[in-house]
C-alpha cells in the first residue's frame, strides 16, 4: 500500500511563511494565522561556547541586521564582564547601529514595499518589484539604492565588511575611529539627507492614494514598547524601557532591561516557531503591543534632531499621534532614517570621537547578562548565562517580530476581513495580506527579499475546515 | 573625475568560483595606484548600480562553468533585463538599475572545478591571469 512521507516544516529555508484564514458559516473570517514554518535553534546550538564568541555567532542570525545582535549581545557580554564600556566606545557602536538602521529601513521602504506604492497594491505580481519601480519612478528606486549604499559603506568603512563585522566586541570596539574613517563617513551624509527630503514628499503624497490601507492595515489599539532616551526622546542604543498605551498614556516606564521577565512574557504557539511576546502585568494575549519604528514615534515626545522632529509633527499634524494604523510604520522609517543621519552626523561631531580608548577588558565576573538595543524592526533583546569559567549554559533571545507577532496575527485578520470578497482572494486582496505583514518589516520577510513580496501560502477554510481556496507563491 | 570600476564577484570558498575575485586582487596589486577602482564581491547587489554611475567603464569579472577551464572571453555588458529577485542580480540587471551607466564589458573565465575548498586549482589561477591581462588590455 503506498505511504506518503510528509515534511513539514521544511527546514534551513529562508523566510518562509504561512497564512491561514478560517472562515465563519456565513462566509466571513472568523480568524487568521501566520505560521513561522523555520526553526533556526540559535538559543541551543550556542551552549558550551564561550560567552565572548557570543557576538560574532549571534550576529550570523541574520544577514540584514546583523549589527543589531551585535550589538545586543555585546552588551549583554559586558554585563557578563561586569564593565562600563568607554563612552567613546558608546558612540561608535551607535554609529554603527544607526547606520545598520539606515541600511534595513531603506531595504524595507525601497526594495520591498516600494512596488507597492508607486506600482499599486493591484498592480500585476509579476512588475511588482524593484526593476517595476525603476522603470515606473527611476529616482524613487535611485534614492533607496543610495540610501542603503550609504548605510552599508558606513557599517563598512567601520567594520571592515557590509555584512557580519566584527568589530563590536565584548567591552567596547576593536578598534578606534581614524580621522580618515571619520570624513569618509560625513561625505557620505548630506546625499542621505537630501533623498530623504525628496522621499518624504513624495510618501505624504502618495498616502493619499491609500485610504484603505491606512484604515485597514492593523490598525487597533495596542501597547507600544521600546527604549527613550530617558527625557522622551528617540534612542537605539541603551536606555530605559518605555510602554504606552493606545490613548498616548505612559503605562510602564524607566523598565530596566535586566528585569524582563517581570513585564515580558513568551508563549509558544503550536502552529509557528517563532514565539508571541505579550506585556505580563495584562496577560496573554492582552498584552498585546507593537514594537519598532511606529511604536517608537508614538513612545517619544520628540526625535531630538531637528529634520527628523519637523517630520514628526507634521505626520503627527495629520495623522494624530499616538499612530495606530501599522500602514505609518512605512513613514515612521523614513523619519527615522532622516533622524538616523542626523544623529550620526551628530555623533560624529563630538570633541571625543577620535579618543583612542574604546575598549574595556576583564575577565568574567557575573554569571548573567542581559543586553538590549533598538534593531531596525523593533526591541531586541539577548540574555546569557554562563558557567564560572565563561561557558554559555543558557541563552534567550527576544527579537523584534517575537514581539510583533500577536499584532501581525490580529493586523492579517483584519486585513483579511477587510479586503475578503464573497469567501475569496482577489490578486490584489491577496498582495495587501502580505502587505500588512510587510509594513511590520518581519525578519522572516527581510530573509527573503522576493519581489516585493514572501513565499506565502494563503488557504481560505470554511467553519468546518474544507479548504475554500488556496493561493501560493514561491520564489 | 570618473575612473574605471573593476567588480570580481564569485564565491572564494568554492575553488574555481573564485576566479573572478582572484583576478581583481591582481589587478589591485598591479594597476598603478588610483588607476582605477577594484571591488571584490560575492554577488552583484543592486546597491553597486549607485557606484557604477560614478565610473567611466565598468568591468565585471566572473567564472564561469559553461565554458571550457582556462578559457576567457570578453562580452559587452547591455544594460537591459531585469530581475523579480533583487537578493542577486546580473551584470546587464545591475546596469540596468543604473540611471546613467557607464561602457561595461564582463570578463569570464572557465571554471575547472568548483569544489568544497579554499584557493584555485592550477588552471584557475592561470585563467585569473589571463583574465586580469585582459582587463588591463582593455583598459588601454
Amino acid at each position: 500500500m503506498p505511504k506518503t512521507i510528509l515534511i513539514d516544516p521544511v527546514t534551513r529555508i529562508e523566510g518562509h511563511a504561512k497564512v491561514t484564514v478560517q472562515l465563519s458559516d456565513s462566509g466571513e473570517v472568523a480568524d487568521a494565522r501566520l505560521h513561522i514554518t523555520q526553526l533556526r535553534g540559535f538559543e541551543k546550538f550556542c551552549e558550551n561556547r564561550p560567552f565572548y564568541e557570543m557576538p560574532s555567532l549571534m550576529a550570523r542570525i541574520c544577514g540584514i541586521c546583523p549589527v543589531s545582535h551585535l550589538i545586543a549581545s555585546s552588551k549583554a557580554c559586558d554585563a557578563i564582564l561586569g564593565v562600563n564600556i568607554p563612552a567613546n566606545a558608546a558612540r561608535l557602536r551607535r554609529i554603527m547601529n544607526l547606520a545598520q538602521i539606515l541600511q534595513s529601513h531603506a531595504l524595507s521602504v525601497f526594495h520591498l514595499s516600494s512596488p507597492d506604492f508607486i506600482l499599486g497594491m493591484d498592480a500585476p505580481p509579476e512588475k511588482r518589484h524593484l526593476f517595476g519601480v525603476a522603470a515606473a519612478a527611476p529616482e524613487v528606486a535611485r534614492d533607496g539604492i543610495r540610501l542603503r549604499q550609504i548605510g552599508q559603506q558606513i557599517v563598512e568603512i567601520l567594520g571592515g565588511k557590509r555584512i557580519h563585522p566584527a568589530w563590536v566586541v565584548p567591552g567596547g570596539v576593536s578598534a578606534p575611529l581614524t580621522e580618515e574613517k571619520h570624513q569618509q563617513i560625513r561625505a557620505l551624509l548630506p546625499d542621505g539627507i537630501a533623498a530623504l527630503d525628496r522621499s518624504l514628499d513624495r510618501f505624504r503624497r502618495l498616502l493619499q492614494c491609500f485610504p484603505e490601507e491606512v484604515q485597514s492595515f492593523a490598525n487597533f489599539p495596542s501597547l507600544f514598547l521600546g527604549l527613550t532616551d530617558g527625557s522622551g526622546g528617540l534612542e537605539y542604543y541603551d536606555g530605559p524601557l518605555r510602554i504606552v498605551g493606545p490613548d498616548g498614556v505612559v503605562v510602564a516606564d524607566h523598565l530596566r532591561a535586566s528585569d524582563y521577565p517581570s513585564y515580558i512574557g513568551e508563549v509558544a504557539e503550536n502552529d509557528s516557531y517563532l514565539k508571541s511576546a505579550f506585556y505580563r502585568p495584562m496577560g496573554y494575549p492582552d498584552g498585546i503591543y507593537r514594537v519598532g519604528p511606529l511604536a517608537r514615534l508614538n513612545l517619544v515626545t520628540h526625535c531630538g534632531t531637528p529634520l527628523a522632529d519637523h517630520e514628526l509633527g507634521v505626520l503627527r499634524s495629520f495623522a494624530g499621534s499616538p499612530l495606530l494604523s501599522s500602514f505609518y510604520y512605512h513613514h515612521a522609517r523614513l523619519i527615522e532614517m532622516l533622524h538616523v543621519i542626523e544623529r550620526i552626523e551628530e555623533l560624529l561631531t563630538h570633541p571625543d570621537i577620535l579618543s583612542p580608548h574604546v575598549r574595556a577588558f576583564a575577565e568574567p565576573n557575573q554569571e548573567e547578562g542581559v543586553g538590549m538595543s533598538e534593531a531596525p524592526r523593533g526591541t531586541l533583546l539577548h540574555h546569557y548565562k554562563v558557567d564560572r569559567n565563561g561557558l554559555i549554559r543558557w541563552a534567550n533571545l527576544i527579537i523584534a517580530t517575537g514581539h510583533n507577532n500577536l499584532a501581525m496575527n490580529r493586523g492579517i485578520k483584519q486585513t483579511a476581513a477587510y479586503f475578503v470578497r464573497d469567501g475569496k482572494f482577489s490578486e490584489g486582496a491577496l498582495n495587501r495580506v502580505e502587505a500588512v505583514i510587510r509594513a511590520f518589516d518581519p525578519c522572516l520577510s527581510c530573509s527573503t527579499h522576493a519581489i516585493g513580496q514572501m513565499p506565502l501560502e494563503i488557504n481560505l477554510v470554511d467553519s468546518a475546515g474544507i479548504l475554500l481556496d488556496r493561493r501560493t507563491r514561491s520564489q | 573625475m570618473k575612473r574605471p570600476l573593476i567588480v570580481g564577484y564569485g564565491n572564494p570558498l568554492r575553488e574555481d568560483d573564485g576566479i573572478g575575485w582572484r583576478a581583481a586582487e591582481l589587478l589591485q596589486r598591479n594597476l598603478a595606484p588610483g588607476m582605477a577602482d577594484v571591488l571584490e564581491c560575492h554577488q552583484l547587489v543592486p546597491e553597486l548600480a549607485a557606484q557604477l554611475e560614478g565610473a567611466s567603464i565598468v568591468i565585471f569579472l566572473d567564472a564561469a562553468v559553461d565554458q571550457e577551464p582556462g578559457a576567457v572571453f570578453l562580452t559587452p555588458v547591455e544594460k537591459k533585463d531585469f530581475s523579480p529577485w533583487s537578493h542577486t542580480l546580473s551584470a546587464a540587471q545591475v546596469l540596468n538599475l543604473a540611471s546613467s551607466a557607464p561602457p561595461a564589458f564582463l570578463i569570464t573565465g572557465g571554471a575547472l572545478r568548483t569544489g568544497w575548498r579554499e584557493g584555485l586549482t592550477v588552471s584557475g589561477e592561470q585563467t585569473a591571469a589571463a583574465m586580469a591581462q585582459a582587463a588591463i588590455k582593455l583598459l588601454e
